[in-house]
C-alpha cells in the first residue's frame, strides 16, 4: 500500500472508472476493501501529497477501476484533502482521467448530513449511485429507511450495505456492472443553502423513519464526556494502556530475546571468523534487539485500534479540545497527535484534514514530540535495565509509571511547543471546527486485525531495511580498521579495545566533549549517531557495541557496562539524560523528509530538527544535573 | 472552539417556509408526468393551479398540459415525455411550482411547511 507512484494511473486506463465519494468515517474504505480486497494500490495525485487508492474490480462482463477518494463533508473544500476531491471529480487533475461514474457512500445513521453531499454530487451530472452503510444500526434503533422510496426521491439507485459483514455487496457489484445505465435525477437538486435544506427535508420525510436516540451511547457519554469523570477515565485509560504494553508483552519479549540471542550465537559459531561475527553479533543481534519489541508494538496498535474503532478516541478528542484550544490547537489536532503515538509520519500526513494552514503547521511541528512506537524500544530497554520493578499500589508499578511519565512528558511538551508556535511564528485566529461523535460500536475483528497488521508490518519492514542497513554499516565502522589490542587483556576487553579504536569508536570519542556533560561515553555516542536515522538503531547499536562484553541479555549487559577506568557507564543521571533526550530529539530521517514534503518547505523541517535537537540537549543536561544532585 | 455533530441524539424540528420549502421532484410511472412532492395535503381542496400564477401561465402556453393535486403532491403532466422536454423546461416548471407554493392562498397560515423532520446535527458550545 505504500508504493507512492506520483501521478501515474495504476489500473487499466481504458477501464470504466467509478470514484467512491463520502464523508470521513462513512465506511468508504471498508466498502472499497470489501470490493477490491487487498489488491488496492496507492499513488499520489500529481503535484500534491494527497494519496489516492485505486483498485480493480473484476465483474463477469467487465473490469472496473474503483478510486477511493479522501473523505469530504462537502464539495466546498476547506482542506487540501477536500480540494483534491473536488478537482478529481471535476477532471481538473492533470494526467488523471475524471471518473465515469460516482458512488456516494453515506452513513445511514447520519443521512440528513450526508444528503447535503449527495445533492452536490448529483449536481455534477455524472451517473451516480448511493450506498448506505450501517443500515443495521438504523434498524437496531427502530429507524427505517425505505430504499425504494429514497431511490425514487433522489432519482438514482440506492443500496444498503453492512460493510464488515458483507451484506449488500452482491447488490453493489450488480449495480457496478452497468454504471452508464443508472437512473439519473430528472432535475438536479438545488445548490443554494435554503433551497437545498428544503430538498433534504423533503427527501427525508418521504423515505426514512429517523432512528431513535441511542440511549446506550447517551448514557456512556454522560460519564465519558463529563469534564471531571471523563478526564479521570481518560488518564486512567492511557495509563492502563502503557502499563499493559509494558507488562503483558514481557513473556513474549523474553522468548524472542532468547530466540535471537541463541540464533546470533549459533550463526557466529557455525560460520565463524569475521563473517560469522558480522552476521551473528552484527546483523542478527542488532536487528534482533529491535525485533524483540514486536510484541509491544502489536499490543500498542491493538489497544489503539480498539479505542479508535469502539468510538472512544473521538470522545477523547472532544474532552481534549478545551485544553487544545488553550495551546492554539483544536480537537482535530488531538486526533492527529494520538495517532502520532503509533508513528509521526501518518500523523503528519493526517494534518491535511486541518483547514487552517497555520494550525496545520503547528500540529505538524508538534506531532514528532508525541511518543511514537520507535521510542518504545529505547524506553523499554532503559526502564527494564535501570528502573527497579516495584509495586506502588496494586498492579501499578514503578516501571509502568515511568513509561506513562515519559509519554505524558512528550504529550505536554508537544502542546507547549504548539502554544509557543501559536503565539509567535504561527499565530492564527480561532475558528469553529466540526467534529463527529460516532455511536459506540463493537469493532470487527477483521478491521482491528488489519490495523494491527499495518503497524506491526511497518515496524518489521523498518527493522529489515533501515535498521538492518544502519546496523550493518555501524558493524563495519566498529570493526574497521582492525587494530591489535595490547597484550594481557581478556577477550571481552580486547574486543572493546578494537571497537573503541575503530572509525565509529573514534567518531564517538570525538564528540565526547559535546556529550560528556550528559554522561555519554563513546558507546552511547555511537548509538546516538546511529539513532539519527531511526530511533530503534540506538538499541541495535548498543547490542552490537556491547555484544563482546558477555552473553547476558542486553539490559544486564548495560547494567554492568563500565568505561576504561572501571566506572559504570549507565548511572542514574546518564539514564535520565538519555530518556529525556529521546523525548525531545527528532531522530527520524523519514519524519524530517515527510515534514518537508507536507509543509512544502525546507525551513520547517530544518527548524524542527535543529530546535528539537538543541532543546533535547538542554533538557537532558537539566535532567542529568537534577538527578545527579538528588542521587549524590 | 469545536462544534460537535452528535450523531446519536435526535431532535424534532420544523422547517420554516421562509427558510426553505420542503419539496423535491420525482419521476412517476408515466413518462409524461412528474411528481412534485411538497407535503401539502391541505391543498387538496384548493383550485389548481393558483389563479394568475406562473404555473397557470405555463398551462396556457402549452408547456404543461395538466396539473393535479394528489395526497399533498403536485402531479404535473407534460405534452411529451419528460426526457424529451429538456432539463430547462423541467427547471422552469420547478420554479413555477415553488412560486405557486408560496402564492397567496397556497402558503400556509403559519408560514411553515407541515413537514417535520428529525435532525441529528446539534452544535455544542
Amino acid at each position: 500500500m505504500s508504493c507512492h507512484d506520483e501521478g501515474s494511473l495504476l489500473a487499466d486506463p481504458t477501464a470504466t472508472t467509478v470514484a467512491i465519494v463520502g464523508s470521513p468515517n462513512a465506511g468508504k474504505t471498508t466498502l472499497f476493501n470489501a470490493l477490491c480486497g487487498l489488491r488496492a494500490k496507492t499513488a499520489n495525485y500529481p503535484g500534491v501529497t494527497v494519496s489516492r487508492r485505486e483498485g480493480t474490480l473484476h465483474l463477469p462482463d467487465r473490469v472496473l477501476t474503483l478510486v477511493d477518494l479522501p473523505g469530504t463533508y462537502s464539495l466546498s473544500p476547506v482542506s487540501p484533502d477536500e480540494e483534491i476531491v473536488v478537482d478529481a471529480l471535476e477532471g481538473r487533475v492533470e494526467g488523471v482521467r475524471p471518473p465515469d461514474a460516482l458512488m456516494v457512500v453515506a452513513d445511514a445513521t447520519t443521512l440528513e448530513r450526508s444528503l447535503l453531499l449527495v445533492s452536490e454530487v448529483l449536481a455534477l451530472g455524472r451517473p451516480t449511485a448511493l450506498v448506505l452503510t450501517m443500515v443495521d444500526e438504523v434498524a437496531a434503533r427502530n429507524g427505517r429507511i425505505d430504499m425504494g422510496r429514497l431511490s425514487r426521491a433522489l432519482g438514482v439507485p440506492v443500496v444498503g450495505v453492512i460493510g464488515h459483514r458483507g451484506v449488500g455487496l452482491d447488490e453493489v457489484r450488480e449495480l457496478l456492472a452497468d454504471p452508464a445505465g443508472w437512473d439519473r435525477p430528472v432535475l438536479s437538486p438545488p445548490t443554494s443553502g435554503a433551497e437545498r435544506s428544503g430538498w433534504v427535508a423533503s427527501v427525508l420525510a418521504t423515505s426514512i423513519t429517523a432512528p431513535e436516540m441511542d440511549e446506550r451511547t447517551r448514557r456512556i457519554d454522560a460519564v465519558l464526556l463529563h469534564p471531571v469523570a471523563g478526564t479521570v477515565i481518560f488518564l486512567a485509560t492511557m495509563f492502563a494502556l502503557f502499563q499493559a504494553v509494558f507488562t503483558v508483552a514481557a513473556p513474549a519479549m523474553d522468548a524472542l530475546d532468547s530466540l535471537f540471542s541463541n540464533l546470533a550465537h549459533a550463526v557466529d559459531s557455525l560460520i565463524g571468523g569475521t563473517l560469522g561475527s558480522f552476521l551473528g553479533d552484527g546483523i542478527v543481534a542488532g536487528v534482533g534487539a529491535v525485533l524483540v519489541f514486536l510484541p509491544q508494538i502489536v499490543l500498542l496498535f491493538l489497544m489503539l485500534a480498539l479505542l479508535e474503532k469502539v468510538g472512544y478516541l473521538a470522545r477523547a478528542a472532544l474532552l481534549a479540545d478545551r485544553v487544545m484550544g488553550r495551546f492554539g490547537l483544536e480537537g482535530r489536532s488531538f486526533v492527529v497527535m494520538l495517532s502520532a503515538f503509533a508513528c509521526a509520519i501518518p500523523a503528519i500526513m493526517a494534518t491535511r484534514t486541518i483547514p487552517s494552514e497555520r494550525r496545520r503547521l503547528a500540529t505538524m511541528m508538534s506531532a514528532p514530540l508525541m511518543t511514537c512506537s520507535a521510542r518504545l524500544p529505547v524506553y523499554t530497554l532503559m526502564i527494564a535495565a535501570f528502573v527497579p520493578d516495584r509495586s506502588v499500589m496494586g498492579p501499578i508499578g514503578t516501571q509502568g509509571l515511568t513509561m506513562f511519565g515519559l509519554y505524558l512528558l512528550g504529550a505536554l511538551s508537544g502542546l507547549a511547543w504548539a502554544a509557543l508556535l501559536n503565539v509567535t511564528a504561527l499565530r492564527s485566529p480561532t475558528a469553529p471546527v466540526m467534529m463527529e461523535l460516532p455511536p459506540y460500536r463493537m469493532p470487527s475483528a477483521k478491521s482491528v486485525a488489519l490495523y494491527v497488521w499495518d503497524g506491526a508490518w511497518a515496524f518489521t519492514r523498518k527493522a529489515g531495511t533501515v535498521i538492518l542497513g544502519v546496523t550493518a554499516l555501524l558493524w563495519v565502522l566498529l570493526n574497521v580498521p582492525s587494530v591489535t589490542p595490547p597484550p594481557g587483556l581478556t577477550d571481552a576487553q580486547a574486543a572493546s579495545y578494537r571497537m573503541e579504536h575503530s572509525i565509529a569508536g573514534r567518531a564517538g570519542a570525538a564528540i565526547e566533549p559535546v556529550f560528556a556533560p550528559l554522561g555519554f561515553n563513546w558507546q552511547v555516542n555511537v548509538a546516538m549517531i546511529g539513532s539519527l536515522a531511526a530511533r530503534e538503531v540506538f538499541v541495535s547499536t548498543l547490542a552490537v557495541t556491547t555484544a563482546s562484553e558477555s552473553e547476558e541479555a542486553l539490559p544486564e549487559r548495560l547494567q554492568r557496562l563500565t568505561d576504561g577506568e572501571g566506572r559504570k557507564v549507565f548511572t542514574p543521571p546518564t539514564v535520565a539524560a538519555i530518556l529525556v533526550f529521546f523525548v525531545y530529539a527528532l531522530q527520524c530521517l523519514s519524519t524530517v523528509v515527510v515534514l518537508g514534503r507536507e509543509s512544502n518547505s525546507r525551513k520547517w523541517p530544518a527548524m524542527a530538527f535543529g530546535s528539537m535537537f538543541a532543546f533535547a540537549y538542554v533538557a537532558a543536561l537539566v535532567a542529568h544535573t537534577v538527578v545527579a544532585a538528588v542521587t549524590s | 472552539m469545536t462544534g460537535v455533530i452528535d450523531t446519536t441524539h435526535t431532535t424534532a424540528v420544523t422547517h420554516a417556509a421562509d427558510a426553505a420549502l420542503a419539496v423535491h421532484v420525482e419521476r412517476t410511472s408515466s413518462p409524461e408526468a412528474l411528481r412534485w412532492v411538497c407535503h401539502r395535503p391541505d391543498l387538496d381542496e384548493t383550485p389548481v393551479p393558483p389563479r394568475g400564477s406562473a404555473l397557470e401561465q405555463m398551462i396556457d402556453r402549452g408547456i404543461v398540459s395538466a396539473v393535479a393535486l394528489r395526497s399533498g403532491d403536485l402531479i404535473v403532466r407534460f405534452p411529451q415525455p419528460v426526457d424529451s422536454a429538456g432539463p430547462d423546461t423541467v427547471a422552469g416548471v420547478h420554479r413555477a411550482v415553488v412560486d405557486a407554493l408560496r402564492y397567496r392562498g397556497w402558503s400556509t397560515p403559519a408560514d411553515s411547511t407541515a413537514v417535520s423532520i428529525r435532525t441529528r446535527a446539534a452544535l455544542s458550545r
